[in-house]
């Protein structure tokens, strides 16, 4: 909505700009905070100017050398990438099923899928611990992961899709004589990647930045995740602010860059999700 | 098999194949979500603590849970963020997106930076808030208190300002998801109805009030209801920014949902723990169903 | 090539049956339209001969085989939808020769068709483009072509015209009637509209409410309707429909407010009173200036006059009842004109006004 208004010429506009735009610059005031006292070294820690004096990446050679960072950050990395294949796959799967094909027992099938989504992770960790203890399956990647591997989200938000493929397209891949398998992989599912690279965005940051679960399930240093590993590190290091930033830094930039590259879809994507699921 | 299958109708066969293509995410949901459930439900219900077997006690837990002063402080707890987070972070964020809405210029840029904090890794930027937090001469926001003639707060050191102290950061990471959602609900406003009520002369404030923000009911009640449960569910920035993630001071910040990892998983009381597990998912279905009986109403 | 048997046909979607036993014999080469208002069991009939629909009870036979539990690809069908059904992400040729690939064609007899089909279409120059690229008309020509690449036996056409524009759609038409023409393929072919039943069908198979209604050639449905239904769905505008009954004596009928009508013929199975509608075509009334002629010649009052080039629809009142006749496009006639609206006999129809079935006669 514009009232019409030559923001050129309207004080009361330029205000709300600056306003605004002052606003969002606090709002990154965190990240630029922690990014500049990872570059301080230790005599310069409490110094809170913004641009360091005597930048050095000390700190981060430090981290990557002597702590697990290195390996918390692969581990992050493989699950998150495991997890995301697994859910654009399985969840595209049972939306696609759920959405196109009519059999008895689909109502109950979906219902039972749509209830999961009430169910709070919280409520889910107890059992999901004994689960793990059970089968020898605490302190390893898979036990880290197997609860996010398919998503109730992600199916209900792939059936909603789904709906924007034609039904004939289906139908003529059926009398070109595709496979049910292929008809899936080569006709329907290039036809909702938008909603594919959303998912796969939000199940990459959501494993990315998981914490709750990771905790429980982790044992032995070299399983942690980043964020698990983060909170050890920095309740050893606690007054070591600069390595902390480092740590608090190494976590998130990764985020901030995939996020500069891939803004559009992301926000795109957000919002798609959310006028959606 | 192969018989079988090929004397099937065209039909049938497309629901063998739908049975097949839902077999292992419908194994995952039973056996992941649906079962653990009912397991949780179970447990509530015994004296487990891990060590020995699990004793059938009745609602004994629900009875002892009752009488619990640190529950009742904790559930209470939980509240303070939801009735203070939610309305703020709902306010701010349409105070932005409403005006952001107007301009043009670098639109998209200040809506990133606004965006940003969402995607970090809650645990990380927790360290930063806490840093932020700390007395002079290292925390920022007390060196700027002491600078402009202040005296020096106590904040995550003291009950009565801790848990603001973490909400702070919660809203901050919250804000811009809000904002995008708004920002989309308010475009998606047609503009006739802007046009007309500027040809009848209806004033702005009148527009806010009587077109803007009955279109946008939807929009509000979906983020009424996804930071209601975010807020309920707060765990991370609590574990990170109190000392040894215990809650503290005095549990003057501690959520259920750390309330129940510290019952489960320091103190291995299963069955007290997954009684409140049970708590938090009541409250969590009601916040749902109430937003579900709004929108129909509609 | 190949003939195609519906034997009791039914279909039902959970408790309602929308296909009520359909028997139908198409030959072998022939082109045979279904038509019939939305909702009629038209498009669920073609999609069972496709293997896209389960038959609930009955048999279907393409080319003397039992096909009911053929997978569609294995029917030797080729189907063209309504909203072209093309594949979005796919270049114009990689649709039309999907089929082929599936059918593990060698490459080089892949091309040679795609190659051919292309150039009957005039697609030659599209095929590296994209369906968002194409016109509506081009989009419709590429699904024709991925069904003409794979020979089938039967072709299926599911309304494939009617998200066209009505010049696009003559044109279309034209091509569709060439290409059966070509081709000599047996074509059965859905759609709503009786004129392309009309111009493009064989045979017309009119179907209302899951039945049958009638099997026949286009003028044969025209000149010989066995029920209102038909009389009014074919032909356009509709025909009139004048209420009345069956008067005393041999060939007679009361129309309402208009009068005693004789020399019908022998109205075999209905007994004097009952109630009838006599049906006429607008084409079939004539307007004259004077009294004389036909079995039927009423007086009327010109109401509303339609000029549409060579011929002019003529809107009469007679009896406090509105007809509808077309005359030559030269005629000249005024608003309040009384004329006289004549026709013969034989191109009279009489209905019973209950079982809305033509008498015989």
């Amino acid at each position: 909505m514009s009232f019409g208004f030559d923001p050129r010429r309207d004080p009361r506009k330029i205000l709300i700009w600056t306003l605004l735009a002052l606003g969002g610059i606090v709002m990154i005031m965190p990240f630029a905070f922690m990014i500049s006292t990872s570059l301080k070294g230790r005599g310069e820690v409490y110094d809170l100017r913004l641009v360091p004096l005597a930048p050095t990446l000390e700190n981060y050679a430090y981290l990557f050398r002597e702590t697990k960072f290195v390996r918390w950050f692969l581990n992050s990395f493989s699950i998150a990438a495991v997890s995301t294949i697994s859910v654009l796959f399985f969840d595209s799967l049972a939306g696609y099923v759920l959405c196109k094909y009519r059999f008895k027992g689909r109502q109950i099938v979906f219902v039972a899928i749509l209830s999961t989504l009430m169910i709070p992770t919280e409520m889910l960790v107890i059992p999901w611990y004994v689960m793990s203890k059970n089968m020898g399956w605490l302190d390893t990647y898979w036990g880290i992961m197997f609860p996010g591997m398919i998503t109730g989200f992600g199916v209900f938000l792939m059936k909603q899709f789904f709906e924007t493929v034609p039904d004939a397209l289906i139908d003529a891949a059926r009398i070109d004589g595709l496979s049910e398998f292929r008809i899936f992989w080569e006709v329907a599912l290039p036809l909702v990647t938008p909603a594919l690279s959303a998912l796969a965005i939000f199940t990459f940051l959501g494993s990315w930045t998981a914490f709750l679960w990771p905790l429980i399930v982790t044992n032995s240093s070299s399983n942690y995740t980043v964020p698990v590993g983060l909170a050890s590190f920095s309740g050893e290091f606690s007054t070591e602010w600069n390595m902390i930033m480092t740590g608090a830094a190494v976590a998130t930039i990764p985020t901030l860059i995939v996020f500069i590259l891939l803004q559009k879809y992301i926000i795109r994507g957000v919002i798609l999700s959310g006028v959606k699921g | 098999m192969r018989a079988w299958y090929h004397a099937r109708t065209v039909g049938q066969k497309q629901a063998v194949w739908a049975w097949i293509f839902l077999a292992l995410p419908l194994f995952f949901f039973i056996a992941i979500r649906l079962f653990p459930t009912g397991y949780t439900t179970y447990v509530s219900l015994t004296d487990w603590n891990l060590l020995r077997p699990k004793n059938f006690i009745g609602a004994a837990n629900y009875l002892r849970l009752w009488n619990d002063p640190v529950f009742w402080q904790v559930f209470w707890n939980t509240f303070k963020y939801l009735l203070i987070g939610m309305p703020i972070s709902l306010v701010l964020s349409f105070l932005v997106a409403y005006y952001l809405d107007q301009m043009r210029f670098l639109q998209g840029t200040i809506r990133a930076l606004y965006f940003i904090p969402f995607l970090t890794t809650a645990a990380a930027m927790a360290w930063v808030w806490r840093w932020f937090y700390q007395p002079v001469p290292i925390g920022i926001f007390n060196l700027i208190l002491v600078d402009l003639g202040f005296s020096q707060q106590p904040f995550l050191r003291s009950t009565s300002q801790a848990l603001g102290s973490i909400l702070a950061p919660a809203i901050w990471a919250g804000l811009g998801f809000q904002v995008v959602i708004f920002l989309a609900g308010l475009r998606a406003i047609p503009e006739t109805y802007y046009e007309a009520a500027r040809i009848d002369g209806v004033g702005r404030w009148t527009i806010l009030r009587e077109i803007t923000l009955p279109l946008l009911r939807p929009t509000i009640l979906f983020l009424v209801v996804v930071s209601s449960i975010a807020f309920l569910r707060i765990f991370d920035k609590v574990y990170n920014m109190t000392v040894d993630g215990k809650g503290g001071p005095l549990n003057a910040t501690r959520p259920l949902v750390l309330n129940i990892y510290q019952l489960a998983f320091t103190d291995y009381r299963m069955g007290y723990a997954a009684a409140q597990t049970m708590v938090l998912f009541l409250v969590l279905l009601a916040v749902t169903v109430i937003q579900l009986r709004a929108l129909r109403t509609k | 090539m190949a003939s195609v048997n519906l034997r009791g046909i039914v279909k039902r979607f959970d408790r309602t049956e929308v296909v009520h036993g359909i028997d139908l014999d198409i030959a072998d080469g022939e082109f045979v339209v279904l038509v019939g208002p939305s909702g009629c069991g038209k498009s669920t009939t073609l999609r069972m001969i496709a293997g896209l629909e389960d038959l609930t009870a009955g048999e279907i036979c393409i080319g003397d085989r039992v096909v009911d539990r053929l997978e569609p690809k294995d029917r030797n069908i080729a189907m063209v939808f309504q909203n072209y059904a093309i594949y979005p992400h796919m270049t114009v040729h990689k649709n039309i020769a999907f089929g082929l690939r599936m059918a593990r064609l060698p490459k080089p007899e892949e091309d040679r068709r795609v190659r051919e089909a292309a150039e009957i279409l005039g697609l030659v120059d599209l095929l590296d483009r994209r369906p968002s690229q194409l016109s509506g008309g081009q989009r419709q020509r590429v699904a024709i072509g991925r069904a003409m690449v794979r020979n089938p036996a039967v072709f299926l056409f599911d309304e494939p015209l009617s998200n066209l524009d009505a010049q696009l759609r003559a044109q279309m038409r034209l091509e569709i009637k060439k290409l059966h023409q070509t081709l000599g393929t047996t074509v059965v072919y859905v759609t709503h509209d009786q004129v392309e039943a009309m111009t493009l069908a064989d045979r017309i198979v009119v179907m209302r409410d899951g039945r049958i209604e009638q099997i026949g050639a286009p003028t044969e449905l025209y000149r010989r309707p066995v029920s209102m239904f038909v009389a009014r769905f074919i032909g356009s505008p509709s025909m009139n429909m004048i209420p009345g009954a069956v008067a005393e004596g041999s060939g007679a009928v009361a129309l309402d407010g208009i009068g005693t009508l004789s020399g019908l013929g022998e109205l075999s199975r209905a007994s004097a009173g009952r109630r009838i509608f006599l049906g006429v075509r607008p084409d079939d009334l004539r307007v004259a200036t004077e009294a004389g002629g036909g079995a039927l010649s009423l007086e009327a009052r010109v109401g509303v006059i339609e000029p549409l080039g060579p011929e002019t629809l003529v809107y009469a009142e007679v009896g406090g009842r509105e007809l509808v006749a077309k005359a030559d496009g030269r005629i000249s006639l005024r608003r309040g004109d009384v004329v006289r609206l004549v026709a013969d006999a034989d191109e009279l129809h009489v209905f019973d006004a209950e079982t809305e079935a033509v008498l015989p006669r």
